[in-house]
This record gives structure tokens, C-alpha cells and sequence, in this order.
């Protein structure tokens, strides 16, 4: 399906902007840079798509079916415009909410639906998959019909326990996934993507900045928080994580509990902490809100959570010193009585 | 120090360093005299072998990273183009009844070292397709295996910590591999076990088959410095003998053997603290203060062990 003629329209580099073959589709219609920036239309379609990502809100699919093209190049168009404002926290944010937006339409447009389909938008982002069928055709493919080559998988799957590659099964080179984990990955290497053409752009970049007036996008900086009495110095891990969260960068889900749990002990109140998430890329509050309230113990199962052993923390690649301590908590205390 | 003299002679007449993309790696060497130089890089093998006649180090170590540079001083200037995936599977590390608290090389730690190399490679090979590109008997206690296709050497630290993970089986959890099945519940790895399932499998039953005991510390590190394969470990006198896969499925004795760089004649040598057990194949129950006739091997791996010293 991906690769018949009529797949590789407007419609489908529409869905898909930052795959290679859109932006090939795009440049065979010679919709390069010069000439989008030069159409006030597809300027105003990107001013308007990267407002809308940081607003949150998904652009509109609807434009995929009337003008197809000229979506597809303003997409484009809005990373570069992200980057030229030099604020990284608007890049990021821009394409983590890009890339949950690919994962979206990977579920629901007809057209990509079936493996062989799904394969070749993998290639595109230069992952190896293949359908688990063609490996381990019993009951493997049937809960885990994707696979990917293991380095991919080490690679784009989260940095989280649930995603341990033990607990999938791995067979000579390849991790069979299931659908919907599958997608995960593909979501993951399409923001890292997406960062890549604007590292690698700094022409068209700069370009951009000449035309585009960019003191129009705003996304909330981060407010340094003033020093918090937390008794003591914070050990080196759990400043890596904060310091990771001021500069806007994604942070594992394991780090975002072991900083919960351990500012909830040092006397942080649930606002002071969801404050200090703000700045994730994919910052949600209500979401984050209660995640916190649960880890505090105000919420869900009632029970206050402990803070991470330093073992736990070296497993998840966390510990970035050796302190000689057995938990964080631990950290200033010890120090002191040295 | 007259084993100094023996390590020349050796690099002299009888060393066979095993060594590829020898241009891109860093050489580094710890001297007799104690000091460490790093940074050393050379274009051929050959030049190295020189170098070795006229420096003698006692330790001699290189990258497992290639770099474009890598003379330069600073690791930001070296230009990393990747770094072989390696592994260190150490006696020492190993929690078994004949390696607990071992201080002297014995074959039977030595050989649940080496069952250990051999469950790594058939997991390399089961699991995720890899082919050991080198293997060497470290020369003490363990072994190195090196992995160098194209789809490793780019691998981060992070990515190589999680596959160091994996190996470990660290994080496993049973219901991951419990699903319903139409009205049963079927737990995959029982039901068909190939790959990483097969261990599991194994491992559920038996936990010595689950982990796979390679030292995260080395595997994860993009800049690891090795020591060479073919050169003399400067701890035991023992040369890091190249090896291959097929070797590791025969007993440590036959590699021991090989590894054996003095085998020639006898030394008197002078014990400084009591020594019992058996070194190198030979029985050994001495006092502190006395003296012996030792075999030169037995000799230079106790003066290195810090046991006495040779009588010249
Ligand atoms: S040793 Fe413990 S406190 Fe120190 S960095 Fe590691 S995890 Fe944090």
C-alpha cells in the first residue's frame, strides 16, 4: 500500500512531514524552502501549526485532505521556524507533540494499517523491523506480531522497567513487540527525527529567522525555584534529574518518580513539585498532578512511596556518582559527619 | 628487574598480538617503573611489536573505541567512530563455590569462567545474532570477548547498559509472559521457547541459567582501554592468549598451557609470605622465608603476585 503510486501523494507526506520519502515527495514538486517562505499562505499554515503544537493542540486533519501539499511543507516549515528561535524548550516541545501526533494518525489512518506498511515507514526512520511472522510464527507473533532489530530497540524504547528488554521475547537479533509498543518506538525515532533535520539545517534555520518574525512564539520558560529548605545538600543524582527538567529535556519516567519521591521526603509540597515539571515537553497537569499526589500518598493506594535505593537508581542509570551512600536521602547526612 | 628482561625477550622473539583497525585504537602501557602512559597510537602492527622490544611495558592496554585521532590528549578532539561491544568475564566476579574469595589463579574457577564465556556467546548468537569478533584469555582470571559488527559499534553508553541489563536479566518479571489465551493462560516462554525465551525457560527453573555474568562496568563504557590480546599480562607473566570460540569448548588446562610464555628452566626464589596451593600445576606449601627451585613460570607469577622474589 505504502509504496503504490497513489500512496506517495500529498495526502500521505501530509501525515507523515519528517519521514524522508515526504520530504523527497515535497522536493520532487519543487516545494523547497524558498519557495514555501515566499507563500504567505504556507508561512501563515506554519505560524499556525507550531502555535497550535504548543498550545497543545493537534493541527487539523482536515487540511490533509483539502490542501495537502501546502500543509506538508508548512509542517516542515514550523520545525524550522522551532529551532530558529533558539529556544530549546520550543523545539522540543514542538517535536515531542509532532511525534504524538505521528503515533495518532499510525493508528488511524487506513492506508498504513497493514505490517508491510508499517515496516516501511520504520525503514524510513532507519529502523529494521519486520513482521514477527516471519521469525516466530505461533503464539509470539500473535501478542507480539512486530519486530525490531535489537539495537533499535535499545535505542528508542523508553528508558523504564515496564520496557526491560528481558521482558520481551528476543530472538536471533530481533525483539518482538507488541502493536501498540511497536508504534511507541516508531514515535520515539520520529522525534529524534525531527531533531536531527533541525540540527542538521542550520542554513535553512537561519534563513528563517531573516523572514519569519519569531518573538510571536511564546512557551513558558522555566522560573528558576528559589532555594527550597531541603536540609542539606542534594545528592548528585537527583540534581542531574532537576537540572535535566529546568533545561526542558525528556526525562525517563523512572527519574520523574525518584525526583517525586525524594522531594516529597525533603518537605516539597505536591504544587512545588508539579511546578518543578512544568517544563517537560510533555507536561500535562492534571496528569502530573495527580501522578504526584499518588507518589506522596495523598492519592490512589494511600501509601507514601520511598525514595529509590541507590542500587534501584544504578539499575536505571540513574546513579551518575558513587557516593558511597545506600539511598539518596542519605546523601547530606553522611557527608556532614565526615 | 630480571623480569623485565624476560617480557623483552618474549616481545622479542615469541609475541603474537591479536589486533584489527590498529591506526584508529589508542595504546596505552603501564611501565615497570610504575608510570602509566596513554595516548600512544601506531599504523601497523609492526610498529607496535618495535615499540614493544624497545619500551617493555608491563601492562599494554588499548581502546576498544577507534578514533580518528587517537593520539590526541583530549577525548573531545580523539573524533570517536565507535567502539567494539566487549566483555569481561572475570573468576573473580563469579559467585560460584570455586571462584568465591580465590586469590590465586586456580583451573577451576578458571573453568566456570570459562562456562561462563561459553553461555555468552550462545546467548550473543541466540538471542541477538552476534558473532564474536575476538576472544582472549585475559591472562589472569577471565576472558574477553569482543563483538565488532557494524550494528554495535555505534551503540551509546546508555544503550549498551541496557543490553548489559539483558544479559543480566535484571528487571525480569514472570507476567510480562503470562497471556490469555482464549480461555487459558499460556506463559510464552513455556510455551515456545527460542531465543531469550529458551533462557528464561531455563533460568525459571535454575537461576545459574538466567544471569549471564559479564562486568557492566566494561561493557558499558565507550572508551574502555583492553589490554591487547596476545601480549603478557604484567599481574601473572601469562600471555593474553588469542583465542578461538572452539578453544573455549576444551578445558582451561589446554589454554593455560598455552598461555605459558617461560617455560624454560628453573629460578631460586625467596618467599616473603607463605604460599599454599597449587600455581600453575605445581603443589606449593611454603613458609614465609624460605627458598626454592620453581619452575620460571611459577617463579615470575609469584614475584608479580607480590609473593617473594627471584634470586638472581
Ligand atoms: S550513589 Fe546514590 S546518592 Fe549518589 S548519585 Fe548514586 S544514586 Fe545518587
Amino acid at each position: 500500500m505504502c509504496t503504490s503510486r497513489r500512496e506517495l501523494s500529498g495526502e500521505f507526506a501530509c501525515y507523515f512531514p519528517f519521514l524522508e520519502k515526504s520530504a523527497r515527495f515535497l522536493a520532487s514538486l519543487g516545494l523547497t524552502l524558498d519557495v514555501a517562505l515566499e507563500d504567505k499562505t504556507i508561512v501563515n499554515a506554519a505560524v499556525a501549526r507550531l502555535q497550535r503544537a504548543l498550545a497543545r493542540q493537534f493541527p487539523k486533519v482536515k487540511r490533509c485532505l483539502d490542501k495537502p501539499e501546502e500543509e506538508a511543507a508548512a509542517a516542515r516549515l514550523a520545525l524550522y521556524m522551532a529551532a530558529s528561535t533558539k529556544n530549546v524548550y520550543i523545539l522540543r516541545k514542538f517535536a515531542d507533540f509532532e511525534s504524538k501526533y505521528f503515533r495518532f494518525l499510525l493508528r488511524r489512518i487506513p492506508s498504513v494499517q497493514n505490517p508491510s506498511c508499517l515496516v516501511e515507514i520504520a525503514y524510513d526512520l532507519s529502523i529494521v523491523a519486520k513482521p514477527t511472522a516471519e521469525i516466530a510464527p505461533g503464539l509470539i507473533n500473535l501478542f507480539y506480531p512486530m519486530a525490531v532489530r535489537w539495537s533499535a530497540y535499545l535505542k528508542y524504547a523508553p528508558q523504564d522497567p515496564h520496557w526491560a528488554m528481558i521482558n520481551r521475547p528476543v530472538v536471533r537479533g530481533w525483539v518482538a513487540v507488541a502493536r501498540n509498543e511497536f508504534e511507541r518506538i516508531l514515535e520515539e525515532a520520529y522525534r529524534h527525527r525531527m531533531l536531527k533535520i533541525a540540527e542538521e539545517s542550520e542554513l535553512a534555520v537561519g534563513k528563517v529567522a531573516t523572514v519569519v518574525d519569531l518573538s510571536q512564539f511564546k512557551a513558558e520558560r522555566y522560573t528558576p525555584i528559589e532555594k527550597r529548605s531541603s536540609g542539606g545538600s542534594n545528592p548528585p543524582c537527583m540534581t542531574a534529574i532537576m537540572n535535566a527538567l529546568k533545561a526542558g529535556e525528556g526525562v525517563p519516567h523512572t527519574a520523574r518518580f525518584a525526583i517525586a519521591a525524594y522531594l516529597v521526603k525533603r518537605g516539597w509540597d505536591v504544587d512545588q513539585i508539579v511546578d518543578l515539571f512544568r517544563t517537560a515537553p510533555d507536561f500535562n497537569e492534571k496528569i502530573t498532578r495527580y501522578q504526584v499526589q499518588h507518589i506522596a500518598g495523598q492519592a490512589g493506594g494511600r501509601k507514601e512511596y520511598s525514595v529509590p535505593s541507590c542500587e534501584t537508581m544504578a539499575t536505571w542509570g540513574l546513579c551518575v556518582a558513587r557516593c558511597g551512600v545506600k539511598n539518596p536521602l542519605q546523601y547530606g547526612v553522611v557527608k556532614k559527619s565526615n | 628487574m630480571i623480569i623485565e628482561v624476560f617480557f623483552r625477550n618474549f616481545y622479542r622473539n615469541s609475541a603474537r598480538l591479536q589486533v584489527d583497525n590498529v591506526e584508529t585504537r589508542e595504546f596505552a602501557f603501564q611501565t615497570f617503573r610504575g608510570g602509566f602512559v596513554r595516548h600512544k597510537s601506531f599504523k601497523t602492527v609492526d610498529e607496535l611489536a618495535k615499540f614493544l622490544v624497545e619500551k617493555t611495558p608491563k601492562h599494554l592496554y588499548h581502546s576498544s573505541a577507534r578514533y580518528r585521532n587517537p593520539s590526541e590528549e583530549v577525548m573531545d578532539n580523539k573524533g570517536w567512530l565507535g567502539a567494539d561491544l566487549v566483555f569481561d568475564i572475570d573468576g573473580d566476579h563469579l559467585n560460584t563455590e570455586a571462584c568465591r574469595g580465590v586469590e590465586i589463579i586456580t583451573i577451576k574457577c578458571l573453568e566456570d569462567a570459562r562456562e561462563e564465556a561459553n553461555k555468552l556467546i550462545d546467548t550473543l548468537r541466540q538471542e541477538l545474532a552476534l558473532e564474536p569478533s575476538r576472544v582472549a584469555f585475559s591472562g589472569h582470571r577471565g576472558f574477553h570477548i569482543y563483538v565488532s559488527e557494524s550494528e554495535v559499534l555505534t551503540l551509546g553508553q546508555r544503550e549498551r547498559r541496557e543490553l548489559v541489563n539483558f544479559l543480566k536479566a535484571v528487571g525480569f518479571e514472570r507476567e510480562h509472559f503470562v497471556k490469555r489465551h482464549g480461555r487459558r493462560s499460556v506463559v510464552i516462554y513455556e510455551e515456545e521457547p527460542t531465543g531469550s525465551l529458551l533462557r528464561i525457560k531455563k533460568g525459571v527453573e535454575d537461576a545459574r541459567y538466567l544471569r549471564i555474568e559479564v562486568d557492566e562496568v566494561v561493557t558499558q563504557d565507550v572508551h574502555r582501554l583492553m589490554r591487547v590480546p596476545g601480549s603478557l599480562n604484567g599481574k601473572t607473566g601469562l600471555v593474553a592468549v588469542p583465542l578461538t570460540v572452539r578453544d573455549l569448548d576444551s578445558g582451561v588446562e589446554q589454554i593455560l598451557k598455552r598461555a605459558v610464555a617461560f617455560d624454560k628452566g628453573y629460578l631460586k626464589f625467596l618467599f616473603h609470605k607463605p604460599a599454599k596451593g597449587e600455581v600453575l600445576f605445581e603443589e606449593l606449601e611454603v613458609a614465609r622465608g624460605s627458598v626454592k627451585t620453581l619452575p620460571t613460570q611459577v617463579a615470575v607469577y609469584l614475584e608479580l603476585q607480590g609473593y617473594g622474589k627471584i634470586l638472581d
